[in-house]
C-alpha cells in the first residue's frame, strides 16, 4: 500500500512539475496561453488531438462498459476511427480559415463566419454547458483512480480537491503548452499499462483470447454480440454516427487544431490515429477479462471493474503504476478542458460585454476564469452521482448541435442564415434538454414504432430537430444582402 | 478580412476522395453481417475482428487518401512559420 502511494504521489507531482517547466522561454499573451501561438509541430499536435483517446472516460468507462454491457462497448473504437476519416477534410479547413484571424476559441470562429458576436455568444453557451459535465467526469474519474489505486488511504473527495488545485496551478502558469507537455508522459504510461494489463490479464485468468472469449460466450450468451433490442444495431449504428460527428464539435478540439503549425498535420494525424486508437482494444480485453474474474458490480460501479481487477491480480507496485497512469488521463484532458472554457468565458463573453478590454485583460480574465470553472466543476463533482458514460453521452448530445451549422459555413460564406443557424441550435439543446432530464426513448415516446427505430439514440431526434428549424427557418430569413456582400470582398 | 491576406483555397473536391466512406459504409453496413461470436479470428470474437479490420483499413484508405492528394497537390505542403507570422501581421483583429 506504501508503495502504491508513493508511486502515486511522484507521478503526481513529476506531472506538476512538468507542467509549469513548459512555460519556459513563453510570454503568457491570451494566444500563447490558449493555442500555443500556433507553433506546435505534429508530435504535439498528435498527442493533444489523441487526447481524446486516453482520458479516464475511455479507462474506466471502455472497460466498464465491457465488462456489464459487453459487445456494445465496442461503439468507442467504431466513432473514433470514423471521425478521424472525417477530420482529413473538416480539420484543414478549420486551420486555414483561422489562421490568418487569430482565432482562439471555437466560438470566435463561429462568430467570424456567420458575422455574428451573438452567435459567438451562443456558441460559448453551449461549449461551457458541455465542456463543464466533461470536466466534472474527468474529477469524478480521478477520484475513483486514487481511491482504489491507494486502496482506500486517500478519499476520492482528497484525491479530486488536490487534483483540482494541481491543475489550476499549471493551467494558470503554462496553458496548453503546460498539457503539451504532460501529454507526452500521460501517453507513454498509458500505453505500456493498457497493453500491459490486456496481454497479461486473458493470459493468466483463461490462458488465451479465444479461451476467454469462448468462456464469456458460454456463461453469458449473447453478451460478445449487438443485442436484438435495446443498445442494437440500429443503436450502434446511429450512436456511431452521432457521436462520430460530434467529436469536432466540440470545443477542445478547435483550439487543438489552431495549435498547429501547418494543415497537413491533420492529414497525417487521420492515418495515425485510427492505429494509434486501437489500444483501446487492450482497455475492452480487461474488461472482458473482468467479467468472469470480478462478477457482481452493477450499475455504476462496473467503472470500478478494471481496478478491482487490478487490486486481484498485481501487487501494490504494479496497482501504484495503473493508478498513477490513470491519474494522467484525468490531469490532462482536464487541463485542456479548463484552457478552453475559460478561454471561451474571457474572449467571447467578456470581450463581448466590455468590447474595449484590451488584449492584456482579455488574457487575465481567461486565467481569472480558471479557479472560478475549476471549483464549480469540483463542487458538481462532489454532489452529483452519474454513470461515466451516460454524462459524457449528454455532453455529446448537447455539442453535436453545433454540427449542422458548422458544415453550412463552409465555402465563401455560410449557406444559411445566421437567424437560421442560431434557430436551429436553441431548438436542437431544447430538445436535448428535454430529452435528458425526463429520461425519454423513442420506446417510451412512440411504442408502435418498429424495434429497429425504437433503438435509435434519442440524439438523432434532437438532431433532426434542429435541422428541420433550420429549413424552416431559411425560408423566411434568407442570408442579408449585405453580410453576403461583405463576404465577397 | 484583411486585403493583404491571400483568400483561403476552397477546398478542391476529388472523386476519389469518395474512398473516405469505404469505413462508415463497410464497418457500419457490415454489421447484419458480421453480429456473430464465431468463427473466432484470432482469438477475437468475429464482430469485434470484423471492427478491427475495418480500422485498419480506415487507416490503409486514408493513407491513400493523402497519397492521392499529395500526387494532385492537394495536400500541400508545410506552411513555413515566417509565412504564418507575415499573415497574423497583416491581420486586424
Amino acid at each position: 500500500m506504501t508503495v502504491s502511494l508513493a508511486i502515486l504521489g511522484s507521478c503526481f507531482v513529476v506531472a506538476i512539475a512538468l507542467g509549469l517547466y513548459a512555460k519556459r522561454g513563453h510570454t503568457m499573451t491570451l494566444e500563447q496561453w490558449s493555442v500555443g501561438g500556433r507553433g506546435f509541430g505534429s508530435l504535439f499536435v498528435f498527442l493533444l488531438m489523441a487526447g481524446e483517446i486516453y482520458t479516464t472516460f475511455t479507462f474506466l468507462g471502455g472497460s466498464g462498459w465491457a465488462y456489464g454491457k459487453g459487445a456494445p462497448a465496442l461503439y468507442i473504437l467504431c466513432y473514433l476511427t470514423l471521425a478521424y476519416s472525417l477530420s482529413y477534410f473538416l480539420l484543414p479547413a478549420i486551420w486555414r480559415y483561422a489562421r490568418g484571424r487569430r482565432l482562439v476559441s471555437q466560438a470566435d470562429f463561429f462568430s467570424a463566419k456567420y458575422e455574428s458576436p451573438a452567435m459567438g455568444l451562443l456558441v460559448s453557451v453551449v461549449g461551457v454547458a458541455a465542456l463543464v459535465p466533461y470536466l466534472v467526469l474527468q474529477l469524478k474519474g480521478l477520484g475513483i483512480i486514487v481511491a482504489e489505486a491507494s486502496y482506500g488511504a486517500i478519499s476520492p473527495a482528497t484525491a479530486m480537491w488536490s487534483g483540482t488545485v494541481a491543475l489550476m496551478v499549471y493551467v494558470v502558469v503554462s496553458g496548453v503548452r503546460g498539457s503539451a507537455w504532460t501529454a507526452t508522459l500521460k501517453d507513454l504510461m498509458i500505453l505500456i499499462v493498457v497493453v500491459a494489463m490486456g496481454v497479461y490479464l486473458p493470459f493468466h485468468y483463461h490462458g488465451g483470447y479465444g479461451a476467454m472469449f469462448a468462456a464469456i460466450d458460454a456463461a453469458k450468451p449473447g453478451f460478445l454480440t449487438l443485442p436484438a433490442s435495446g443498445m442494437s444495431q440500429s443503436w450502434f449504428v446511429s450512436t456511431v454516427l452521432l457521436t462520430s460527428v460530434g467529436v469536432y464539435t466540440w470545443p477542445q478540439f478547435f483550439a487543438g487544431v489552431y495549435t498547429a503549425k501547418s494543415e497537413n498535420v491533420f492529414r497525417k494525424n487521420a492515418v495515425m490515429l485510427p492505429l494509434y486508437q486501437l489500444v483501446v482494444l487492450f482497455v475492452f480485453f480487461t474488461g472482458f477479462a473482468a467479467t468472469l474474474a470480478v462478477p457482481g458490480l452493477t450499475g455504476a460501479d462496473a467503472d470500478l471493474s478494471l481496478f478491482r481487477l487490478a487490486k486481484a491480480t498485481f501487487a501494490p507496485w504494479a496497482v501504484g503504476t495503473i493508478g498513477a497512469a490513470g491519474l494522467l488521463t484525468a490531469l490532462v484532458p482536464g487541463s485542456v478542458l479548463l484552457i478552453t472554457a475559460a478561454t471561451i468565458l474571457a474572449k467571447n463573453v467578456f470581450r463581448a460585454a466590455v468590447p474595449h478590454s484590451s488584449e492584456q485583460t482579455v488574457g487575465f480574465v481567461a486565467r481569472a476564469m480558471v479557479p472560478v470553472l475549476a471549483l464549480c466543476a469540483l463542487y458538481l463533482a462532489l454532489h452529483g452521482g452519474q454513470a461515466i458514460v451516460a454524462l459524457l453521452l449528454m455532453g455529446y448530445n448537447v455539442v453535436t448541435q453545433l454540427f449542422p451549422a458548422l458544415v453550412l459555413s463552409f465555402g465563401d460564406r455560410p449557406r444559411i442564415s445566421t437567424t437560421a443557424a442560431m434557430a436551429g441550435i436553441i431548438a436542437g439543446e431544447f430538445t436535448v434538454a428535454v430529452v435528458s432530464l425526463s429520461g425519454m426513448s423513442l420506446a417510451k415516446l412512440a411504442p408502435s414504432l418498429p424495434q429497429a427505430a425504437k433503438d435509435l439514440n434519442i440524439g438523432i431526434v434532437a438532431l433532426l430537430v434542429n435541422l428541420a428549424v433550420v429549413a424552416v427557418v431559411s425560408v423566411f430569413v434568407r442570408r442579408t444582402p449585405a453580410a453576403a456582400a461583405a463576404h465577397i470582398s | 478580412m484583411p486585403a493583404d491576406a491571400p483568400a483561403p483555397r476552397p477546398h478542391q473536391w476529388r472523386r476519389y476522395h469518395a474512398l473516405a466512406l469505404l469505413p462508415a459504409l463497410g464497418m457500419l453496413g457490415g454489421l447484419p453481417f458480421a453480429n456473430r461470436v464465431y468463427p473466432l479470428v484470432f482469438g477475437l470474437p468475429f464482430l469485434m475482428a470484423w471492427l478491427v479490420g475495418w480500422v485498419l483499413a480506415t487507416a490503409a484508405i486514408m493513407a491513400w487518401v493523402l497519397r492521392l492528394d499529395r500526387k494532385h497537390g492537394i495536400a500541400t505542403d508545410d506552411v513555413t512559420r515566417s509565412d504564418t507570422e507575415h499573415e497574423r501581421a497583416g491581420a486586424t483583429r
